[in-house]
């Protein structure tokens, strides 16, 4: 009995140390401005590279090759397919753009020569974080700050910048579970929430008509494209209807992404 | 003996392995279970630890965000304890 009561008490001591210390490191953390923080998702990067030249090596050396072959091909296809998505999306939106801007009699120009941005690579997957965040092989270092806007090769927004390192980031997705984006279908405005790998709902009046593959812009982010409209879904019994808007391209299969600076 | 009759220990030290490994590459989902389930049968320090880990890579906001993953490793962990003492008595 007497034994039983002290292997308890050593025990609940340990986990009392370990709560106390993931306290302490926590508070150490923000005090240092990150310092923990940073040098783990540094390290993260570094892991993430080797692991991706380990798994090349094993590609490469042969081995599960008649598997590897079909999976890299159906994955090269599903890319390609998610690429030319994009593309005709991010046409679409340029289209849209375009016919805004020709009726406009004084342009504003959005991206000026001396607002260069930077290409980073993508250095985690995006189901891996229950925040809507990702991890990005570029920071402070590069030019990166805090707000700076995270666009995919089509130009469609995915994210902000939320926390700088040296060489890493933090991009909060704009579709993160939870979240709210102000956004403008075909010249309606409507609330958009996020649920995630880019993916967001609205919830519209159903006199507002809408088609699929319309490009969705946020007034916010500079009236950039942020998606297009993938479903729509109506009853005659409901006063408002469910628009589903998607990006384009598949948030997992991103390897590169172009950050634009903030402008002051 | 075999290799597959792991001892309660190696099964403690399996979990919380890929509960740490899978904070960098499974999903957010994988590290929960993990934590679920050494909560549940050990009195395990390494859970608000998984939590930490969790919330130093991915929080959003240089910090200032509510840390779900370390707060729910601290409740996890202590909610537990009486359930372990009154139900996995050694």
């Amino acid at each position: 009995m007497m034994n039983s009561y002290r292997q308890n008490k050593s025990r609940n001591g340990r986990v009392l140390a370990a709560t106390a210390l993931v306290i302490f490191l926590f508070i150490l953390d923000i005090l240092t401005g990150g310092f923990l923080r940073h040098t783990l998702r540094s390290t993260t990067v570094v892991i993430s590279q080797w692991s991706g030249r380990v798994g090349a090596g094993i590609t490469g050396s042969g081995i599960f090759s008649t598997r590897t072959s079909l999976e890299a091909q159906n994955r090269s296809l599903a890319e390609k397919l998610a690429q030319f998505e994009e593309r005709a999306g991010g046409y679409e939106a340029l289209r849209e753009e375009n016919e805004q801007l020709r009726a406009l009699v004084r342009l504003v120009d959005n991206f000026p020569l001396s607002a260069q941005g930077v290409t980073a690579p993508v250095v985690s997957s995006v189901r891996t974080s229950p925040y809507g965040t990702f991890l990005i092989g570029a920071g402070a270092a590069d030019g990166i700050v805090r707000g700076s806007l995270v666009l995919t090769g089509g130009g469609f927004v995915v994210g902000k910048v939320t926390d700088t390192g040296a060489h890493t980031a933090v991009v909060s997705e704009i579709f993160a579970p939870g979240s709210t984006v102000e956004a403008v279908v075909g010249g309606a405005p409507i609330s958009a929430v996020g649920s995630g790998g880019g993916n967001a709902r609205a919830k519209v009046p159903r006199a507002l008509s809408f088609t699929i593959n319309q490009p969705v812009t946020a007034p916010e982010l500079g009236q950039r494209a942020i998606g297009i409209v993938g479903s729509i879904a109506s009853s005659s019994a409901s006063a408002s209807q469910d628009v589903f808007i998607v990006l384009p391209v598949n948030l997992g299969s991103l390897k590169y992404v172009y950050i634009l600076p903030v402008r002051n | 003996m075999s290799i597959f009759s792991l001892s309660g220990t190696n099964i403690r030290v399996l979990v919380a392995l890929i509960g740490f490994f899978s904070v960098f590459f499974a999903p957010w989902w994988v590290p929960l279970i993990c934590m679920i389930v050494l909560s549940l049968r050990y009195p395990a320090w390494e859970v608000p630890f998984i939590g930490l880990l969790m919330d130093f890579l991915w929080l959003p906001g240089g910090g200032f965000e509510i840390p779900v993953f370390l707060i729910a490793g601290i409740v996890l962990v202590w909610i537990c304890a009486p359930l372990r003492s009154q139900f996995l008595r050694p």
